[in-house]
């Protein structure tokens, strides 16, 4: 193997073999990765990161320079007592780095400290790894140091560099220990691994099957992985701003007993008895309805229709409304993060964004959304029941399992000033679990399908584990029969269907939509206007080309997302006698606008749609040092969701510039809506994908000619550098000419019989002056301006074309 | 310098008149002068092996002997012996033909190993012992040796140990026909050899271009490539004995000697690789009839340093 003939040789050199230093780079790396993503500066940590790989580097030049550059300088005891003292106090430096940050309030956690400890120990040990065992010693803490990262984290940089950490790992492994092993077994005394590369082996196996573990776990290893595996706050009196997780350990109910104890939240505000009411909330976000409401006309001419009018006026007079002609809503000033916590309705640990539904509404007049009772139309409310999982009692909604549900997400919410009895619940909700609670009767659904709790509000401080479930889209069309595409009228028709069939393989190709047979559901309700007519013509217009089904949901909401505009200032006229035609002839406004158009309209298209209200958590609402997304009353939002198969709701986002519901799919499900994305782009815009399609078969075509262009560019400019890089720079640019003109340079041929073979004098003098830089130990003293002139003189004599025809000449 | 490269010039003139169309033997010979090496001209009867050895030992000033090797050769024909002086009673040393500044050993392979022997101590270290007696020899003592490879009723192959000590084995092989056209109209008219060679290099001159030689930088990445040839002549399947460190340390000084010719004061990697034939060609042809191709196997088994380490 070719690395066995490396280490046959034992170089003098004091500076460590690159492998290890490019080994405790990656574990540097993974844990800059961890911090970056819990530290409140990330130009802090690079700095400090910068700072404490720098230093040992620093120390090892001074080193060099007092005592010389050999590797025998290690031999001296006290030398090397005094290196290892270094390295105890370098170890110790990001304590001291914490008192120092801690002031400013830009500390990092106990255990990130930690980590940071070994990282300095790691990258010390690494660069004097000359030293016997220290290079080994390297190894194995920068092994551990993985190891600890990829437990606590589930970033995708973190596990890339650990299996990068893993490939050289192995090769640095076998490099070192290869021909004790390989001897052994071609004497056949022993078929074992050294005993000492057999740890670091099964240390790294260790690795490899956490790391798998942490990476297939997903998402519920948070909720219940990683519980207790490092400090916390929480359980009694003392409080760590630093601690891991606010929330903690489950103090869950008890925690109202001493408010101290369950992180960052003041709580003297929390205590205060003005929380605020559902309606509040709303009135902040999108400021105050419109008072007085213009009348308008309603059709009164049926029995059923005026009984619904009466349980709208019934809903109204309960408070249970929202208007949509409101006033503009005044410019949310700027908020402070402590601010923002002092206010929370409620805080969020889990993959976010993430939306939760409190209340629905059904039915819409022109002006307000109301939400009767459903009467015979409420969908069966799935039951629920108590299940014992890890130890803990579990809430489970017993729900007809549906193939289109196919991953699990878990979230922890912790209320604290949402005053509401309604579960702030993720869309397809599992099961939930609240510590020590195992009360049945607790929850309930009410009459209007959203689950409650037992009493008038949840207690502030309850903390809830939700496990949902995330639906995959190309099998929800399937198993609804769904058909995207355009209609199957002509040849072009039939291929794109077959088109996107192929990108989406489930989907059936005989479809048929399933549309509210009863015309007298409240889902699918419209107000009875002039609005109704412009809104059928919207409609035809956006689903004119498209099959019924999952593609025309799509299309209704693709659309108001790309053709209108969000501006919470453009509200609805209070003279307007729908809010929805107003939102039509502004061509935008705010989100709720969007919303209620967008039910409307899929209503209109015959797709069951309730209205939710609840709250939308962005990446920007999260918090990193607590871990957790901070929720108040700017979280507010309201979105469609449609009923597509009679038992579940999914949400929908027709509202530009907020996230789209989570949605999960394959890798090739990935790769074939990709592809035929690109197939549609491309023959959307022939030209730029022929301009595209020539310049890519160019860049193969000529990619040697390219790649030399590309370098000599960059030779041009870094051939205005230090003589000896100069020279360096041109040999290896020489070096790329004649690989990329199909006569790579053998390595056991040197530089000068190569480079003479195209002319024997060619660059001649550039090959001297090469010569003297790098075999003569009595220096090389050309001047600085004629060095240039010779590699310049090199690099034009042996040019690409040159080497070609050099080529061509000799098979010929 | 300069002196000594006009010196070296003249040498090199000298030598090509004496042996037309050689131009590349002839430097190899003159590299292994100036790196104190010994040389052995293994060829063909009648290719100017001995031509050569002549027109060597004449150019360089100093004193020139000549053995004929045969089977009844005995040491003390070589290296001298005692004889008792009944007028002193005492015994006194006559020298042999070793005691010279220049040996030429014609047809060494003819001689029996016993006799070969006796050049072991006198090529290695440069003195030679008679009864307890250690005797030096001349600081710039060379010892240039021939033989016929074709020949072998009554021939002895030389030992390894004999072989380690030589610094290189040249072929001097046919010349080109234009260089025997010449060669023939040199000999027109001549019925007696009346060609003198006039020395060119004194001892001093010598002895102070061999010291400039040692001079020469080997810098360490050209010798750890060094090292990595030798070590691969150890791997090598078809070698039986690879490359011993005095080996290593003759290969260093002739690429030293070739680093000088070629007007460097520093070997580059080239230079190992120039003389690798003749130097290599001494240590493994006994391992092997194909021994250039085993050479070139063995030179491109190894990554050529490019850059200082």
């Amino acid at each position: 193997m070719a690395f066995s003939s490396h280490s046959r040789v034992k170089t003098t050199a004091t500076w460590p073999p690159v492998e290890s230093l490019v080994l405790a780079i990656l574990a540097g790396l993974v844990v800059l990765n961890l911090r970056w993503d819990m530290h409140k500066s990330a130009l802090l940590i690079v700095a400090e990161t910068v700072f404490y790989f720098s230093l040992p580097v620093v120390f090892m030049v001074w080193l060099q320079r007092r005592f010389g550059s050999d590797s025998k300088i290690f031999e001296q005891r006290r030398l090397v007592f005094g290196i290892q003292a270094g390295a105890v106090l370098f170890g110790l430096l990001p304590v001291l780095f914490q008192f120092l940050t801690r002031t400013f309030s830009y500390g990092d956690p106990f255990e990130v400290t930690a980590l940071t400890m070994l990282m300095n120990a790691t990258w010390y040990l690494a660069v004097f790894s000359r030293i016997q065992r220290f290079g080994r010693g390297a190894f194995v803490i920068g092994s551990c140091l993985v190891l600890f990262v990829c437990f606590m984290t589930q970033s995708a940089q973190v596990f890339v560099f650990a299996f990068l950490y893993l490939a050289i790992s192995l090769w640095w492994l076998l490099g070192n220990y290869w021909e004790r092993f390989e001897s052994k077994t071609i004497d056949g005394e022993s078929k074992s691994l050294p005993v000492r590369s057999l740890t670091v082996v099964v240390t790294f196996v260790l690795l490899v099957c956490v790391g798998s573990l942490a990476l297939f776990l997903g998402p519920l290893r948070q909720a219940v992985g990683t519980t207790g595996f490092m400090p916390t706050s929480g359980g009694n009196s003392w409080y760590d701003a630093y601690a891991r997780s606010g929330i903690g350990d489950g103090d869950m109910l008890t925690a109202s007993e001493n408010a101290t104890s369950s992180g960052a939240v003041d709580s003297n505000q929390l205590i205060e008895d003005d929380r605020p009411s559902m309606y509040d909330i709303v009135s902040e976000k999108f400021d105050g309805p419109v008072k007085k409401k213009k009348r308008r006309n309603r059709s009164q001419a049926l029995s059923a229709v005026a009984k619904e009018i009466d349980k709208v006026v019934l809903a109204e007079q309960a408070g249970r409304s929202f208007r949509t002609v409101r006033e503009p809503v005044q410019k949310e000033e700027e908020r402070k993060l402590q601010d923002r916590i002092t206010k929370a309705l409620f805080f969020v640990e889990g993959e976010v964004p993430a939306r939760f539904g409190v209340d629905t509404f059904h039915h819409f007049d022109g002006w307000d959304w109301t939400k009767p009772d459903l009467g015979q139309y409420r969908l069966n409310d799935p039951e629920i029941r108590v299940e014992e999982k890890f130890g803990k009692p579990w809430f489970v909604l017993r729900t007809e399992k549906r193939d289109f549900l196919t991953a699990s997400q878990a979230h922890r919410v912790k209320m604290m000033r949402l005053d509401t009895n309604s579960l702030p619940a993720p869309p397809f909700l599992k099961s939930w679990h609240i510590q020590q609670v195992d009360q049945l009767d607790l929850f309930k659904w009410n009459a209007r399908g959203s689950l409650v709790m037992d009493g008038e509000f949840i207690p502030s401080h309850t903390v809830i584990d939700f496990v949902s479930e995330i639906p995959n889209h190309h099998i929800l069309r399937e198993e609804v029969k769904l058909s995207s595409g355009k209609r199957a009228d002509s040849t072009w028709g039939s291929f794109w269907n077959w088109l996107d069939g192929w990108a989406d393989s489930n989907v059936v190709s005989a479809a048929y939509p399933v549309i509210e047979a009863d015309l007298d559901s409240p889902y699918i309700q419209v107000a009875e206007n002039g609005t109704k007519l412009r809104l059928q013509e919207v409609l035809n217009k956006v689903t004119e080309d498209v099959n019924p089904g999952w593609a025309q949901v799509d299309a209704i909401v693709n659309n108001l997302r790309s053709n209108f505009e969000l501006d919470p200032t453009r509200v609805a006229s209070p003279e307007c006698e729908d809010s929805v035609a107003s939102f039509l002839d502004q061509a935008g406004g705010p989100s709720y606008l969007f919303a209620t158009t967008a039910t409307q309209m899929l209503r209109l298209a015959g797709y069951r749609t309730r209205l939710r209200s609840g709250f939308l958590v962005q990446r920007k609402d999260f918090d990193r040092v607590s871990r957790q997304s901070v929720v108040d009353t700017s979280n507010l939002h309201m979105w469609p969701e449609v009923c597509i198969d009679g038992r579940k709701w999914i949400p929908v986002e027709p509202t530009p510039g907020y996230p789209l519901p989570r949605n999960v799919q394959t890798f090739w499900q990935w790769t074939k809506v990709k592809l035929v994305t690109a197939i549609n782009w491309a023959v959307g815009n022939p030209l730029s994908s022929i301009s595209t399609l020539a310049v890519a078969f160019c860049s193969v075509w000529f990619r040697k000619e390219l790649v030399i262009t590309v370098c000599w560019l960059l030779w041009r400019l870094l051939v205005m550098g230090p003589a000896n890089l100069r020279l360096r720079f041109t040999r290896q640019f020489l070096d790329l000419r004649f690989w990329a003109a199909g006569l790579p340079r053998p390595a056991f041929v040197p530089i000068g019989q190569w480079y003479s073979q195209i002319e024997p004098d060619s660059a001649s003098e550039f090959i001297q002056c090469w010569h003297a830089a790098n075999f003569s130990q009595s220096g090389w003293d050309t001047p600085r301006g004629q060095t240039l002139n010779v590699c310049k003189q090199a690099v034009a004599t042996l040019t690409y074309r040159r080497i070609r025809n050099f080529i061509n000449k000799n098979t010929l | 310098m300069i002196q000594t490269t006009s010196k070296i010039d003249a040498l090199r003139e000298q030598l090509n008149k004496s042996l037309v169309g050689k131009q590349d033997v002839i430097e190899l010979v003159i590299a292994c002068l100036i790196a104190r090496g010994h040389l052995l001209f293994d060829d063909l009867p009648g290719l100017g092996k001995t031509t050569l050895a002549k027109a060597l030992a004449n150019t360089v000033g100093g004193m020139f002997s000549r053995v004929q090797c045969t089977p009844d050769l005995l040491p003390s024909d070589v290296i001298g012996f005692n004889v008792f002086d009944q007028k002193n009673h005492s015994f006194d040393f006559r020298k042999g033909p070793v005691f010279s500044d220049l040996l030429l050993t014609d047809e060494i392979n003819r001689a029996t190993p016993r006799t070969q022997s006796a050049l072991f101590e006198a090529m290695a270290e440069r003195q030679v012992t008679v009864d307890n007696q250690s005797k030096p020899l001349p600081p710039t003592f060379m010892v240039i040796a021939t033989q016929n490879p074709v020949e072998s009723h009554g021939a002895y192959p030389l030992p390894e140990a004999q072989l380690d000590r030589f610094a290189m084995k040249l072929k001097i092989g046919y010349p080109n026909s234009e260089d025997e056209v010449s060669m023939l109209g040199q000999f027109v008219g001549e019925a007696f050899s009346n060609q003198v060679i006039q020395p060119v290099l004194t001892l001093e001159e010598l002895s102070q271009v061999q010291a400039e030689v040692a001079l020469v930088e080997v810098c360490e990445s050209v010798r750890r490539y060094l090292v990595e040839l030798g070590a691969a002549t150890r791997e090598h399947a078809s070698i039986e004995l690879g490359l011993s460190p005095r080996g290593l340390i003759t290969w260093q000084r002739v690429a030293q000697a070739w680093a000088f010719l070629q007007g460097r004061n520093f070997v580059i990697p080239d230079d190992i690789q120039a003389v690798a034939h003749p130097v290599l060609n001494l240590r493994i042809s006994n391992s092997s009839e194909n021994a250039d191709l085993i050479i070139r196997e063995i030179i491109e088994s190894v990554a050529v340093p490019v850059e200082k380490t």
